[in-house]
């Protein structure tokens, strides 16, 4: 899909082949929003149509490619690259692309022709690092669900534990509620990680925290106003609350990459995955694809595989995982 | 039922001219005080255009679950249309998750 209108306008022969190996959203997204390119040739005109077309048929060639190579070894892709017979030689892919080193060509075959590319989500970074949670930390976060919440509470717990199993089911994380702390469910309490509670300001429906706050900016606070919610309607509490979890997992609105063509936030964050418009952290009305029932979609469940690892019995291929940088910050949290 | 219908459609009407539309957004913490304040600034600017005819009229649209929020102005002409983009960047300038745009009015 190419939702990104300005990005549609791009240089088509010369293209194609670079799309077929690289697929279609990285291209798209090496366009700068506002760029017009004009056609190599006068043959062909950059319509929508045209565009279309060229995209679907690279798709289809990296499809090719990748279906080639499946379950081959890097050696056996090695033998067939031509590389350039003088010293400093390089290896020549796709044509014209040339790849340094014989460790380059193996990432290149693991990520662009072993592996389909995988797609959408981002990780918050400060100073550059991912904000996430620390690997001794990822199995322990713990929280409590204010009893202020009254005669909502038990649903609000229900609502957690459900929204809570869909990060669990993927990922490498435990969610844990600590009942005992309800009643004291406060910014203050040390003994979980981060709190749940009511607000009634009209502000948001909820907001939430990332990994590398301190434990008093810990909150998922849930308004008023997410409990009128149509019972009939698409968005509802459970889906609300997926969304958020995602924050206090490290990850970003998918909505602030460029390719999304609005509600731009920051550069602070690190893609974990190709653009995906149907994210869970993705807003449909932020020219998102999906709808606001906000559910992981596949993508989604290998970006947050890529930064915690995935769930046991998940297969997941870390390969296709962007290198993560060296080290990460989080808030150091308390524990009971 | 609260007024949330405003996640579940975009804002009616015919508004497809070009607008100056202003972005108030949330990085999943909610929007911050100095954005929302950002906002307020700039609603009033618009509210002002359209009382004096700059503006034929303002539309606001929540787009998020965290507080974000639309506002875009429908200029009388493409001259209106500067001046309020360069008065809502002034009033903006500075502030982080807050950005102007010349975009129809009717998206997202």
């Amino acid at each position: 899909m190419i939702r990104n209108r300005p990005c549609r306008v791009l240089l088509l022969a010369s293209l194609a082949l670079s799309v077929a190996t690289f697929g279609a959203a990285a291209v798209r997204a090496a366009v700068p929003p506002g760029h017009k390119i004009r056609t190599a040739t006068d043959k062909v005109e950059a319509t929508d149509d045209n565009l279309e077309e060229a995209f679907a048929r690279a798709s289809d060639d990296a499809k090719g490619q990748r279906a080639k190579w499946q379950g081959k070894s890097f050696e056996e892709f090695e033998k067939s690259v031509y590389k350039e017979p003088f010293e400093g030689g390089k290896y020549i892919v796709s044509g014209d692309v040339a790849i340094p080193d014989r460790a380059q060509l193996e990432a290149f075959f693991r990520a662009f022709i072993q592996a389909e590319p995988p797609k959408g989500l981002i990780v918050h970074t400060v100073n550059g690092e991912d904000a996430v949670w620390a690997p001794a930390e990822k199995q322990k976060i713990t929280y409590c669900v204010s009893t202020a919440f009254g005669g909502r509470h038990a649903a609000v717990v229900r609502e957690m534990e459900a929204a809570t199993r869909a990060w669990e089911a993927v990922a490498l994380v435990d969610f844990t509620h600590v009942p005992a702390e309800d009643a004291s469910c406060t910014a203050s309490n040390t003994k979980v990680v981060f709190d749940v509670r009511p607000v009634n300001e009209g502000q948001y429906l909820a907001r939430a925290f990332f990994p590398n706050e301190a434990r008093p900016s810990r909150n998922v606070l849930i308004d008023e106003s997410s409990f009128g919610l149509d019972p009939a309607g698409k968005l509802q509490l459970v889906g609300i609350l997926r969304h958020e979890l995602g924050h206090t997992l490290g990850l970003r609105h998918e909505h602030t990459r460029p390719e999304s063509g609005t509600c731009f936030e920051d550069s602070d964050w690190r893609p974990l995955t190709e653009y995906d418009a149907f994210s869970v952290m993705h807003y449909p009305q932020c020219n998102g694809g999906g709808d606001w029932v906000l559910t992981l979609t596949d993508d989604d469940e290998r970006g947050v595989a890529c930064l915690y690892g995935a769930a046991p019995g998940v297969p997941f291929d870390a390969s296709s995982c962007p290198a993560a940088p060296p080290s990460a910050v989080s808030g150091a949290p308390s524990q009971p | 039922m609260t007024s949330l219908a405003f996640l579940l459609a975009a804002p009616s009407g015919a508004q497809s001219e070009q607008g100056v539309a202003v972005f108030a957004l949330s990085r999943g913490s909610g929007v911050p005080e100095a954005t929302r304040a950002a906002l307020e600034r700039v609603r009033a600017l618009f509210e002002a255009a359209r009382a004096d005819g700059r503006a034929l009229r303002v539309v606001e649209t929540r787009i998020g679950l965290e507080g974000e929020v639309r506002l875009c102005a429908v200029p009388r002409d493409a001259a209106a249309a500067e001046g309020l983009r360069a008065e809502a960047e002034r009033a903006a300038e500075g502030v982080e998750l807050f950005h102007v745009a010349a975009e129809p009015c009717s998206r997202p």
